[in-house]
């Protein structure tokens, strides 16, 4: 009998040795749950850190992953903040009660009224638009239009984007569901489906590759891989994105989709006011441009310039949508999207 | 008046009931949820989704077990039959793929095949302006096959350096030219190995998430996680899983029924084959065909990555880097302790008592987790764990007032925890099968000489059984340090694995950078492949 | 059928000699032993006659037909000749009553059940026909490999160590079934042994090898 307790103290030396030794939360730090990480959004939070004396500790996964996450831990969880790249992913979160709303005029002052929530839930961090790539060899800018265009049977064959189970195409059918009801949304995928090169594989970039591959001749992407593939350390990525040309659809009409990476305060945190701290300085004139340059996005204050590729194409007219409603449709978007066949 | 001696359940009972229990606990979860009842969701997917989840996922599992099967037979085959040079570098090196996760060969060869990937590069050079799409079912069974071969490999190799040649020298004498000597003796002999091995790859191939992801094929795994994160529907992705296990217990039972009252091995102790030279063409056959392989399965990727990680360095050698290696090796050599442990225990309780069915289907359920998704295995822990911390929330605040509630989950327990029920089973197999070879007498003298349980474990088993302890180590630290989709939902903050940063960069579309932590990942991971093939007294020793 | 080795010289690679110039003469339907230590080249003979492994030197011709000289190697499954091993090697994957047809693959079906009732008769075991080799005791796994050899209709049958493994009860018993099934079927035999006891009891001629010599000991 006394061996076993010797092994159970033991054990219960294992267990609180690695239970404490990570369990770094302390006063002075803030927990965020973030989607996206980039190299360089590490020296913005150094800077932070530096700034304020306030630690920056990072979980990272997928939004959905890291919504179920807070989900399960409730009010007893670390989080303070929560980042995500996607509107949809953000109101979702917001609808499972996981967040609280924050004010304070300067984040007024940072972001513009469309990229908050309008309940203050959330705010954006950065902006991208989901375009139409081509080739100019065998597509003129003249014959693109708009998205539902893309259902006509010229296209047939000509078409690719990536699976349906990605978050921006989702928000992309969810904008479409709030644009023009549920049936029409599903026709219009259906008609998408139709006109698929081949089956939706791999991520963005390999769509542009496929069009210059000469394996169709369109295809639907975020503008911030055109970025990437432009400035690649790989000599043949920048060829392609030097190649194809961007079209921005619906100009005339409902104009074109966009999507935002977005911040929101968890609600049980007892931190808000830090937390609203760091909010504020990211969507501040200091941090807005190395932010959104590190990924080739828009920048959401209105005093911070576009980097100049995203310059040199222009302003362009947006989906007059709250971006909320993308987290409304979501899920029915995802259920349409298979029911036309969409892989 | 007749006296009694006390009976007292002697420590390995205590040990393997409690861990047993501990181990079933998170899967309850599972079973659970498999009574609610079915959502909205859940119409959905069988409605429209789950014949082509079933029937993409049993194309690849045939297709992988089919080609793994070839691959591993064959080269296992030509190394224990024939005698020719580089032979003995072939034996070892022929295990080597099993360093590359699939999910990253995966990401490599998606690359190299793309249109501005290296093989495109090549044949456009010499002419040939076609890409080559590797992003289907084909694509990615062939990788599953040739990272995973080894598991079917190392079991054949054993059996084959262990039959008497007295079989194949009979079926000679009784007129059997050679290519039917293969087929119904050599083959039919080997087949405990290879479905053992096959298992083992279709298990593997089953748990993958990275790949399937990347690659958007719709099997199991694929809807389990999308079920769960995309659609937001725990119940559904359950019962998947659910559905998935079956399957597995079906493909098992369905061989054991097959097999009937047949044998595969009898115990003798006869002459071992000796090895043929083989005529020129074949000796050219052979060096052909296990090159390629070595090629395709490591050999290529690697110098890929090799080359990635030339143009990358600067920016992904990092100190941060260093910590994510170090937070790797040190999770794992603790998980992998505590499995070691366990398997020792479970493998006692079982092994003296070997009347007591009891005693063995205790011990199998607890190898049950190895058959279940990482992913499920993942969510159900943190549920459980979420649940355990409030309960002993009031405990905690005990010690220290400001202590959170959530103090184990937001810790690498639970990661530990998760490790451990996933990969019991290996650790247990590979010590459970050096217990074998050692046989009970040894221990049963010393516990006749009054020994007790714990000094002759040590005493006696130790010095006996330390070659199958550091084999198990070994098997199970390389799979815990590949492990990719339970390690990536149950990480505490600020914690990455070698695996996860891969990942990362992966869906971040930085091909290149994964260069670094998987070249770091496979270079631990064939450093202790090398290790233990060369071990004198390992697995490896009969082979040589 | 009889058989004639001569001058035998035999070695694996890189080891020391092993037969050293063995010769012996076996005339058609005796019962030879062949008796020595362990190690004392006894088994490695009954290999190299049976062609599975190669001599350096020697001739083995059976009833004037050379399997073994300087120019000619017959390979063993060929040669018509017929081994029982020491552990018997029975495959495990198939019952007794297909590891007795293994060698049938020629005969229509008919002849097949044909010899192989036959044979179960002659080794008593008729009973146990779709039996698998791990099912049944070890004087009852030698019978099936006799049966086994003699359903191929060799010239020659060797064994090697045959009683070795047997409960020493029985063994008496065996050898007698043995000497039995091996006369009624005429079968010239050579088999290996180092028990005295079971080369006086059935063998007609015994012969002894020692150091890789069989010396002339004829009883």
């Amino acid at each position: 009998m006394r061996k076993i307790t010797v092994l159970f103290i033991m054990l219960v030396m294992i267990f609180s040795l690695t239970a404490c030794q990570l369990n770094q939360a302390g006063d002075q730090s803030l927990t965020i749950y973030t989607e996206r990480h980039y190299d360089t959004d590490q020296l913005l939070y150094d800077q932070f850190t530096e700034e304020t004396g306030i630690k920056i500790n990072l979980v990272r996964d997928d939004a959905d992953k890291l919504i179920t996450r807070l989900e399960n831990e409730g009010e007893d969880t670390e989080a303070d903040l929560l980042i995500i790249a996607d509107a949809g992913r953000l109101g979702r979160a917001k609808d499972l009660d996981l967040l609280q709303p924050v004010t304070s005029t300067t984040l007024d002052e940072n972001v513009p009224v469309n990229y908050q929530d309008p309940q203050n839930y959330w705010y954006a961090l950065t902006m991208r638009a989901r375009v139409i790539v081509y080739h100019p060899d065998r597509v003129s800018e003249s014959e693109l239009s708009t998205y539902e265009d893309l259902t006509d049977p010229k296209w047939e064959g000509r078409i690719v984007t990536r699976s349906s189970s990605n978050i921006y195409n989702q928000s992309l059918m969810s904008s479409f569901i709030e644009l023009w009801g549920e049936d029409d949304a599903l026709d219009w995928a259906e008609g998408l489906v139709a006109n698929f090169a081949r089956s939706p594989q791999g991520n963005d970039r390999d769509q542009a590759k496929a069009v210059v591959a000469g394996e169709a001749d369109l295809a639907i992407m975020n503008t911030y891989y055109i970025g990437r593939m432009l400035y690649s350390s790989d000599p043949l990525e920048v060829e392609v994105a030097e190649t194809i040309r961007v079209f921005f659809p619906n100009q005339e009409t409902t104009g074109t989709h966009v999507n935002v990476s977005g911040i929101g305060v968890v609600k049980h945190t007892e931190k808000t006011d830090l937390a609203t701290k760091l909010i504020e300085y990211l969507t501040s004139v200091d941090a807005q441009s190395s932010y959104a340059n590190a990924n080739y996005e828009y920048p959401i204050n209105p005093l911070v310039d576009p980097h100049e590729l995203l310059a040199s194409w222009g302003t362009f007219n947006k989906q007059n949508i709250t971006l909320d409603t993308l987290s409304e449709h979501a899920t029915l978007a995802a259920m349409l999207m298979n029911q036309a066949g969409w892989v | 008046m007749k006296k009694y001696i006390k009976y007292k359940p002697d420590i390995f009972t205590i040990l393997s009931i409690i861990s047993g229990i501990l181990i079933l606990l998170p899967l309850f979860n599972i079973l659970v949820e498999l009574f609610s009842p079915a959502t909205q969701e859940w119409m959905h997917i069988k409605t429209y989704l789950l014949k082509t989840y079933i029937i993409n996922t049993i194309l690849l599992v045939i297709l992988v077990s089919v080609i793994a099967i070839t691959l591993g037979l064959f080269s296992a085959y030509f190394v224990t039959r024939f005698d020719f040079k580089g032979r003995k570098l072939f034996t070892w090196l022929l295990v080597l793929p099993l360093a590359v996760p699939a999910y990253i060969a995966g990401y490599i060869y998606q690359d190299m095949t793309s249109y501005t990937g290296t093989l495109t590069q090549i044949l456009n050079f010499i002419g040939i302006e076609k890409t080559f799409d590797i992003m289907h079912i084909f694509g990615a069974s062939v990788i599953f096959a040739f990272t995973l071969y080894p598991y079917v490999y190392l079991l054949s190799l054993s059996s084959l350096s262990r039959q008497s040649s007295t079989y194949t020298d009979s079926a000679k004498l009784l007129g059997a030219h050679p290519i039917r000597r293969f087929m119904t003796v050599t083959l039919p002999l080997l087949r405990p190995a290879l479905v053992a091995g096959s298992l083992l790859v279709i298990l593997e191939t089953l748990n993958d998430y990275g790949l399937v992801h990347y690659f958007n094929i719709r099997v199991f795994s694929f809807a389990i996680f999308n079920a769960w994160f995309s659609l937001g529907d725990v119940t559904s992705a359950i019962r998947l899983s659910a559905y998935l296990m079956l399957t597995v217990f079906m493909i098992i039972l369905v061989e054991r029924a097959l097999r009937g009252r047949k044998k595969y091995h009898m115990p003798n102790k006869s002459k071992l084959i000796s090895r043929q030279k083989p005529k020129p063409l074949l000796k050219l056959f052979i060096y052909f065909f296990l090159i390629s392989i070595l090629m395709i399965g490591f050999f290529i990727p690697v110098t890929q990555m090799l080359y990635y990680l030339y143009l990358t360095i600067e920016t992904t050698l990092t100190m941060n880097l260093l910590i994510i290696a170090l937070q790797t090796i040190i999770s794992a050599l603790i998980a992998t302790s505590v499995i070691v442990i366990i398997a020792i225990i479970m493998v006692n309780f079982n092994r003296l008592k070997k009347r007591k069915p009891l005693h063995k289907y205790w011990v199998k359920i607890s190898n049950l987790g190895y058959a279940i998704p990482g992913a499920v295995i993942a969510v159900s822990i943190h549920i459980f764990f979420v649940d355990l911390d409030r309960l002993l929330s009031p405990i905690y605040k005990l010690f220290n007032p400001d202590s959170p509630t959530l103090l184990i989950t937001m810790s690498a327990f639970t990661l530990i925890f998760a490790y451990v029920i996933r990969f019991l089973s290996i650790g247990f197999n590979a010590v459970e099968s050096q217990y074998e070879k050692v046989g009970t007498h040894f221990t049963e003298s010393a516990y006749m000489l009054g020994s007790s349980k714990l000094r002759a474990l040590f005493k006696v088993d130790f010095p006996m059984i330390y070659p199958g302890l550091i084999t198990a180590f070994i098997l199970v630290f390389v799979d815990v340090i590949k492990e990719l989709p339970l390690t990536l939902i149950l990480r505490p903050t600020n914690y990455d694995t070698l695996a996860t940063s891969a990942y990362v960069y992966a869906s971040n579309e930085m091909i290149q950078e994964t260069s670094m932590p998987s070249l770091l990942l496979i270079l631990i991971a064939s450093t202790l492949i090398y290790i233990i093939t060369h071990y004198k007294k390992g697995v490896f020793s009969h082979v040589h | 059928m009889s058989i004639n080795i001569k001058d035998l010289h035999f070695k694996y690679e890189k080891e020391h000699p092993i037969l050293k110039g063995c010769s012996l003469e076996v005339n058609d339907g005796d019962i030879v032993a062949v008796l020595g230590q362990s190690g004392s080249g006894k088994s490695t003979l009954l290999r190299v006659i049976a062609g599975l492994e190669k001599p350096q030197e020697g001739i083995i011709t059976l009833d004037d037909v050379v399997l073994n000289d300087a120019h000619h190697f017959v390979d063993p499954s060929l040669r018509k000749i017929g081994m029982v091993f020491q552990d018997y090697a029975l495959f495990p994957h198939l019952s007794i009553e297909k590891n007795i047809a293994y060698s049938l693959t020629k005969k229509t079906k008919l002849e097949k059940e044909t010899i192989i009732d036959d044979l179960l008769k002659v080794i008593e075991l008729s009973d146990k026909k779709g039996y698998y080799p791990h099912e049944l005791s070890g004087g009852q796994q030698q019978r099936v490999a006799l049966a086994r050899s003699l359903a191929a209709n060799p010239k020659v049958l060797l064994l090697d160590e045959p009683f070795s493994n047997l409960d020493a009860d029985l063994r008496a018993q065996i050898r007698q079934d043995l000497k039995r099934i091996l006369k009624h079927k005429h079968m010239t035999c050579i088999f290996a042994t180092h028990d005295l006891a079971d080369a006086i009891d059935i063998a007609d001629h015994i012969y002894q090898v020692k150091d890789g010599i069989i010396l002339k000991n004829d009883i």
